[in-house]
């Protein structure tokens, strides 16, 4: 049996797997390096798949003309709890301008001032004698002239297609496998060199937007045995519970406060410097301890906007806006009522889990690049830097689309094993052929309670974290060998379901590693610990499980002091000796 | 509730919502020249097919279709 009696094939030399910023970016950068066949694949459609088109207005963009790099550094690796891969961040803010600038030549709406700069805000991150600064954009129009440089650029585009696989031979990365969303149809794109920029994952959560994101890249790279990293921090993005939508970081840019039940404005007590400004995991630590305390549950408060701050909303926000007004929230030039507000689902979207990548985007895998979400974020630590996720998609896409342009001529195209893409293609198709089974949806919500609730990994502890991981491994016994697809559109939900399940795990089993509090708030261990726990948590499948190691972060100019010391979160929250170890 | 398919009358089976759905939601009824709301419990309130409907005929609410578990 030959591949083509199993699957559709197709080649190219460079193959980019996702289309959001990282992979437009990506593809781009081969192609304006010199690569003659640059072809993108995505199980929806670049430009409106993953979460950069619903990006709420914001990149944290250090401008090396007037910003000082030292400043930025500084307080990135203290936002990011030192845990940064400083040449990484280094990289990230010396170069995101010049893209900027690009992306402004090709049709991207910047903010302008009155003189024709660009307009900067203080997000979060920042505040007060701080060097932090986001340029702002119009929403959704951010992905519109990206999408057309791919169009005038010949890049080949496999759309509506989903990839589950990666294609490994001998221990290189031949390609892709994957099937046709519309017909059910198995795909095959060989490629010299493949760059994976299909996102991370908020488990589906209630944020606009962020459905089509589970964890597929993830879950690829535990197939292939490609090594991991990060996934001991989970990225906790918030919204409005009631309806989803977005936009936070404008939001508490313009003044929003978090209030708790008692009406009371809390962020200050937990974060005395950046206030309602904090970042996300102080964010998510913070709220949580309030609910814990009994004063949940939590809003946005924007009331007091000013009609030209409402204006501003409706400028850089149209679609936050609109939702807005459609809840009848944001009436005329006013918002009337406070937000009920929580987190948004767990995962690994703008910081956290990863493939772990060499400041030249390759993975472990020979022929392997990683992009945005699908990498670790090594520059962010177990921050976002400030509003950082778009930063790093344009940063890390452009050098993986550079440096794939540079070595994929030393990879030959080749044929993976007749054997392998059988077997996978029949695992793959399997939930279109079972007649009873479980939905998909009733997978992703069993999911989503497991780990959803607050205690689990906003407020951890070894007991809870266990007890999540043992319920998610029981749903890989027993929900994904029964997954039925009654058609291909209920298939991509089969393989989302599988992908959520396999990144959890990580979070969970890597969360277990790691033993203080940072990032994510121990219970069973509340000390910020920069004495055992200055150091990266390496992952690399291996059959069925995992093996773990650490790695000390490698020292930069930004220097850290080697002290250990109860977690200031748990001292704003009056909590002096917290749970027994 | 998500997208609700107003005035379908008006719909000319152009076909640009169906590519502007990020979550494969709506589908072309090739019979009738009509876009069809097939998986509307996928449907992420993302307002992109309400944004692309050249006829406008497309109105988008801000509740969502599945519950989804809230952390408290």
């Amino acid at each position: 049996m030959a591949l083509r009696d199993l699957a559709e094939v197709y080649e190219t030399d460079i193959l980019v797997v996702g289309g959001g910023l990282a992979g437009s970016f990506a593809a781009i950068k081969a192609r304006q390096n010199g690569v003659q066949r640059v072809a993108l694949v995505d199980k929806s459609v670049p430009g409106k798949s993953g979460c950069s088109t619903f990006a709420a207005g914001v990149i944290a963009a250090h401008f090396p003309h007037q910003d000082s790099l030292q400043q930025w550094m500084e307080e990135l690796c203290e936002l990011g709890g030192y845990l940064n891969d400083q040449a990484w961040l280094e990289i990230v803010l010396t170069e995101v301008f010049g893209y900027v600038e690009e992306m402004a030549g090709w049709g991207v709406n910047f903010l302008r001032k009155a003189d024709g700069d660009y307009e900067r805000i203080v997000g979060r991150g920042g505040g007060p004698g701080r060097g932090l600064r986001n340029i702002m954009f119009h929403g959704p129009q951010l992905m519109e002239p990206v999408v057309k440089q791919l169009r005038l650029l010949g890049v080949t585009r496999y759309d509506r297609t989903m990839v589950t696989d990666l294609l490994v031979k001998d221990g290189r990365v031949l390609g892709v496998g994957g099937f046709n969303v519309l017909d059910g149809g198995y795909r095959i794109i060989k490629s010299r060199a493949t760059i994976l920029s299909a996102g991370g994952t908020y488990s589906k959560g209630s944020f606009v937007s962020h459905k089509n994101l589970s964890g597929d890249a993830h879950a690829m790279c535990v197939r292939a045995g490609v090594e991991l990293m990060n996934f001991d921090f989970t990225s906790r993005n918030q919204s409005c519970t009631e309806f989803d939508t977005e936009g936070m970081n404008m939001f508490v840019a313009l003044g929003g406060r978090f209030i708790n039940a008692r009406g009371e404005e809390f962020m200050p007590e937990y974060d005395p410097v950046l206030g309602n400004r904090t970042t996300k995991p102080v964010m998510a630590a913070a709220t949580a301890l309030e609910v814990k305390a009994g004063r949940g549950p939590i809003y946005m408060d924007m009331t007091h906007f000013t009609p030209d701050k409402v204006q501003k909303l409706r400028q850089v926000l149209p679609l936050a806006s609109l939702i807005l007004q459609r809840a009848g929230v944001m009436v005329g030039d006013r918002i009337n009522r406070k937000l009920a507000w929580g987190p948004a689902g767990v995962g690994t979207v703008a910081f956290g889990g990863g493939a772990r990548i060499t400041t030249r985007c390759e993975t472990s895998m020979p022929g392997l690049y990683a992009a945005g979400d699908s990498a670790a974020r090594h520059g962010a630590g177990h921050n976002e830097m400030g509003a950082g996720a778009l930063t790093w998609a344009i940063v890390s896409g452009a050098r993986a689309g550079r440096c794939a342009a540079e070595d994929y001529s030393q990879f030959d195209l080749e044929d993976a094993d007749v054997a392998f893409v059988e077997e996978r293609r029949e695992a793959v198709l399997k939930p279109l052929r079972r007649k009873t089974g479980v939905e998909p949806e009733q997978t992703i919500l069993a999911i989503q309670e497991a780990v959803h609730p607050w205690n689990v990994l906003e407020l951890r502890h070894e007991k809870r974290l266990q007890r999540a991981l043992d319920r998610i491994l029981e749903i890989k016994e027993l929900h994904l060998p029964r997954l039925c697809a009654y058609d291909p559109h209920y298939l991509i939900l089969a393989h989302e379901a599988e992908s959520l399940a396999i990144t959890m795990e990580l979070i969970l089993r890597a969360g277990l590693e790691r033993k203080e509090s940072r990032c994510n708030l121990r219970e069973d261990y509340p000390e910020i610990d920069n004495i055992n726990w200055l150091k990266w948590i390496i992952l690399r499948p291996e059959g069925k499980s995992f093996a773990f190691r650490t790695m000390e972060i490698p020292e930069g100019p930004v220097k850290f002091k080697r002290v250990k010391r109860l977690h200031p979160l748990f001292t704003a929250a009056g909590l002096t000796e917290v749970g027994a170890r | 509730m998500g997208i609700r398919l107003i005035q379908e009358e008006l719909c000319t089976g152009c076909g640009v919502c169906v590519i502007s759905c990020p979550m494969d939601v709506i589908k072309l009824d090739e019979e009738r020249r009509k876009a069809i709301v097939q998986y509307i419990r996928d449907c992420q309130c993302c307002y992109m097919c309400e944004r692309d409907c050249p006829e406008d005929i497309i109105y988008v609410t801000p509740d969502r279709e599945r519950r989804i578990p809230l952390a408290w």
